[in-house]
């Protein structure tokens, strides 16, 4: 019989914040796109006599608005970087710096929250082919770390998803590469297991579902989960022992001597508002969750939520901002400072009031829409628009049309078929320009079909 | 201007002809061209580089095999700064392998002969800088002090050098020995007080790329050179300083002591006691900061690459070029970092140095300067201590205080291979250099 074991579950979250520049060198961080060793110099290829230059600091206000918004208690003696020993490959200094917490404490999800850090990144090794890829090397890190306090996967997974959209609504993340992360996980009787290196939240979910079954399934035969470090193949979904062992490796951590402690309580940080206390008022009012957070994740998409609620309700805003006008941003693939820009606020809260209340069909609304995002000033079409609805006649008149043009679809209706109507709805609509509400197009159709 | 430059590619090619005949092997390598056309105060100056800090193209090998082929692909601070200021770099100078010995013996490129007393050690670790301006190859040199490297070659070789104060000369392109103790420092010949005075203007100052330079301030050595004044002046000599010291060196000093005294200086006799602990606490730290610097050494980016099937063998294979000091710093330097044992060396170490710093910046407080020997003992035959590397360690006692400290110190000849040691409050290398002038104006010779 399997043992109902109880999980403990930590996350270790390392975020690439966005930034120009490397953690402690003036090169570009961008490892994805260029060329393998070319934004590199003496400093992250760790040349003998090179030093490292003050933490990066975009990475550190980073770090303090994550750790203000999580309700951290922000470290009140300076702040050092330190040094962690390993020799590896993609180590150029057979160092790493890493550094003390800038902060400690607080909660996200509920869950208790450890601390976060600054780091650097490693290069990329390509062991296949024993080459190096510096451009990595000395990229900017947070690390977020969490209690071993999640129970499940379903946990590890709330828990990311609301550090993502923290990390988005401060618009500090690098949205191609967000993180990645560690976690760990035991269960009753069994030791602690870390996985290594998963770089999206699905994985972080499958993997922690397959160690439960792997060392339940050790622990159900008798047999001992022993202390070990894998890592996660994405692929195959499965996890594997790391060809490296490092669990009894001592690291060395000394302070950098190169590296003044910085006084972190000092620095001058943003108040951008706490998103999870926006997110938790939206809901409350009566938005949908899924398309709260998709607003969230954006400070013009709140703007344009807030401007949008005010001329209408909260369902309707969330969802006119969620779908509608995200909608008309993805396709165009536009950022959403655009709705932001030159007077466009003002058109589209007109066009969202005028839907949500009626006075404007489905299909002007977005006609109207698609204009503004065309960059037309529809202030004028919109009054003349606005509250112009086809009268009973013509909505009765058209109807008949319908109906008698397509007896075949008439007459499944009237065999039960009721799903139908809405395709004749559609064709009263075109005939009508778009002029009428759906409503009372079904009212005119259904009279007719008796 | 074109006659000038005539001039000065004449005296290079002439002192680089020297530097080849020379038997003293002050050079690991020497340049090709006189490089650069800048002019500046320092047009013309032939300078010697320590070959641990980097010019760029040039080989930097640290005085060790595992960097025999490396060039450097940067020019540190002081150098673009003195070569900006119109110095010819002549060669990079010989060394103890990183900067690891005080005799000049470590070199993986020969030992280092002294020019003032042929068959003695010339001193380390900035051995070849110190005695390539002994023996007049070039004006100055530019070598490095982490614990009296540069302070003792310039005893031993009877030339005057400055370890100026931590952070105030930037340290960007120098490998690192031990990152908080050390720094470039230059060495002249005696009676070149001024142009080591131009040096130190030059190339000391904030530089972005070495934050323990974040709050320096130029140097005003130039200005200052012959404002020094000896009546007046409060003088602290710490006389247990003294017991560590041979009577040659004991008699010596007392006599420059009295030189100072003649000119109306108070000498104040004190106790410094915290020198009982200086020896440990520079040691374990600096072994312990050596052993992080030199883990990336592994042949894989840069040096010389290791044999092996696996990176793990052609690491251990690339490090075993190290030389046996090296290697001894290393172990011991992991050994006492490590978590079981960092508790009871590497912490208690810290905070030795603490003690010894205030100890030393009050004294330094209460007084102008602080005298001593720089050497407690003079320059021993080649060979004699080199397979007794504690013996070696302790020579180093009335040096590595100042490194403690942070605060400046320099060394000028009181007797053949004898060095007479200023140390100043922080900021106070201007005084150290002047009160070197004011020995030179005053006809002061041993």
């Amino acid at each position: 019989m399997a043992l109902v074991a109880a999980q403990k579950i930590g996350l270790e979250i390392h975020i690439y914040p966005r930034t120009q520049c490397k953690m402690f060198c003036a090169c570009s961080s961008d490892f994805l796109h260029a060329e393998a060793n070319t934004n590199v110099c003496p400093v992250c290829t760790g040349q003998p006599g090179s030093k490292p230059m003050s933490p990066n600091m975009a990475c550190v206000v980073a770090g303090l608005q994550m750790a203000r918004t999580l309700s951290m208690d922000i470290s009140a003696s300076p702040v050092s970087t330190l040094r962690k020993h390993y020799f590896y490959p993609d180590l150029p200094s057979n160092y790493q710096r890493t550094a003390e917490p800038l902060a400690t404490g607080g909660k996200l999800q509920g869950f208790e929250l450890r601390e976060i850090h600054w780091e650097e990144d490693p290069g990329q090794y390509d062991m296949a082919k024993g080459v190096v890829d510096l451009n990595r090397s000395g990229v900017p890190l947070l690390e977020l770390v969490t209690e071993p306090v999640l129970r499940n996967p379903s946990d590890a997974k709330a828990v990311l998803n609301d550090t993502l959209l923290l990390l988005q609504y401060l618009e500090i993340v690098r949205e191609e590469a967000p993180f990645k992360v560690d976690t760990n996980i035991s269960l009753e009787g069994g030791e602690r297991v870390e996985v290594k290196n998963i770089n999206s939240i699905s994985g972080v979910v499958r993997a922690l579902e397959f160690e439960f079954e792997r060392q339940s399934d050790l622990l159900d035969r008798g047999l001992p989960v022993q202390q070990e470090t894998r890592h996660f193949d994405e692929i195959k979904m499965k996890t594997y022992p790391m060809r490296f062992k490092e669990t009894a490796e001592d690291y060395r951590y000394m302070r950098d001597p190169d590296i003044i402690p910085l006084n972190v309580g000092e620095i001058a940080v943003p108040d951008l508002g706490n998103p999870f206390t926006i997110l938790e008022s939206m809901c409350a009012s009566g938005a949908r969750e899924e398309d709260a957070r998709a607003i969230v994740s954006n400070r013009d998409l709140v703007f344009a939520y807030n401007r949008v609620a005010s001329g209408s309700n909260p369902l309707f805003a969330s969802h006119f901002v969620a779908r509608d006008l995200r909608g008309e941003l993805n396709f165009r693939k536009m950022p959403p400072s655009f709705v932001a820009g030159e007077g466009r606020m003002t058109q589209i809260a007109a066009i969202a009031a005028a839907w949500s209340s009626g006075r404007l069909s489905n299909q002007s609304s977005t006609s109207l829409l698609r204009s503004v995002f065309e960059g037309r000033d529809v202030s004028a079409e919109l009054r003349t628009t606005e509250g112009v609805f086809a009268d009973e006649a013509s909505l009765d008149r058209v109807a008949a049309e319908v109906i008698s043009s397509n007896p075949d679809v008439a007459e499944r209706y009237r065999k039960g078929s009721t799903e139908v109507i809405n395709y004749l709805v559609g064709l009263c609509m075109k005939k009508l320009e778009g002029k009428a509400r759906a409503r009372d197009v079904v009212v005119a159709l259904r009279r007719r079909l008796g | 201007m074109a006659g000038d430059r005539e001039g000065i590619r004449r005296r290079f090619e002439e002192r680089l002809l020297l530097s080849r005949k020379s038997s003293g092997n002050s050079f690991i390598t020497l340049a090709s061209t006189p490089g650069g056309t800048a002019s500046g105060q320092l047009s013309g100056k032939l300078a010697g580089i320590k070959d641990n800090i980097a010019v760029k193209g040039m080989r930097m090998t640290c005085g060790s095999r595992i960097l025999e082929n490396y060039m450097a692909p940067y020019d540190a601070t002081v150098v673009e700064r003195l070569t900006h200021s119109g110095a010819v770099v002549l060669g990079k100078n010989n060394m103890d392998e990183f900067a690891c010995g005080s005799s000049g013996e470590n070199s993986a490129f020969g030992a280092t002969g002294n020019p003032l007393l042929p068959g003695t050690v010339s001193g380390g670790s900035s051995s070849g800088s110190a005695a390539s301006v002994g023996e007049g190859l070039v004006d100055f040199s530019i070598g490095s002090d982490t614990g009296g490297s540069i302070r003792c070659p310039a005893a031993y070789c009877g030339v005057i050098g400055l370890k100026p104060t931590y952070g105030r000369v930037s340290r960007y392109g120098l490998a690192d020995l031990s990152m908080s103790l050390e720094g470039p420092a230059p060495v002249a010949a005696w009676g070149g007080e001024e142009l080591l005075a131009s040096v130190m203007d030059c190339i000391s100052g904030f530089d972005r790329r070495d934050q323990s330079t974040a709050s320096a301030r130029k140097t005003e050595c130039v200005r200052q050179l012959d404002s020094f004044d000896p009546s007046g002046l409060n003088i602290a000599v710490p006389e247990n300083a003294l017991l560590h010291c041979t009577p040659q060196v004991v008699a010596a000093f007392e006599h420059a002591l009295s030189f100072m005294g003649d000119a109306g200086a108070t000498v104040e006799r004190v106790q410094l006691k915290s020198l009982d602990v200086a020896l440990s606490a520079y040691y374990l730290i600096m072994y312990s900061e050596f052993a992080s610097a030199m883990q990336r050494y592994d042949g894989l980016k840069f040096g010389t690459r290791g044999e092996g099937y696996t990176v793990e063998e052609s690491i251990l294979n690339a490090r075993s070029l190290l030389g046996p000091e090296v290697r001894r710093r290393i172990m011991i330097g992991t050994y006492v970092t490590s978590a079981e044992t960092r508790g009871a060396w590497y912490e208690r170490a810290l905070a030795a140095r603490d003690h010894v710093s205030s100890e030393l910046n009050d004294m330094l407080k209460s007084h102008d300067l602080l005298a001593m020997p720089t050497m407690p003992s003079a320059p021993y035959r080649l060979g004699e201590r080199i397979n007794d590397p504690l013996l070696m360690y302790a020579s180093d006692i009335l040096t590595v205080p100042a490194n403690l400290a942070g605060v400046p110190a320099g060394s000028m000849p009181m007797g053949p291979g004898l060095g007479f040691q200023l140390v100043a409050p922080r900021n106070g290398d201007e005084s150290i250099l002047a009160a070197f002038r004011y020995f030179n104006r005053r006809g002061w010779h041993w």
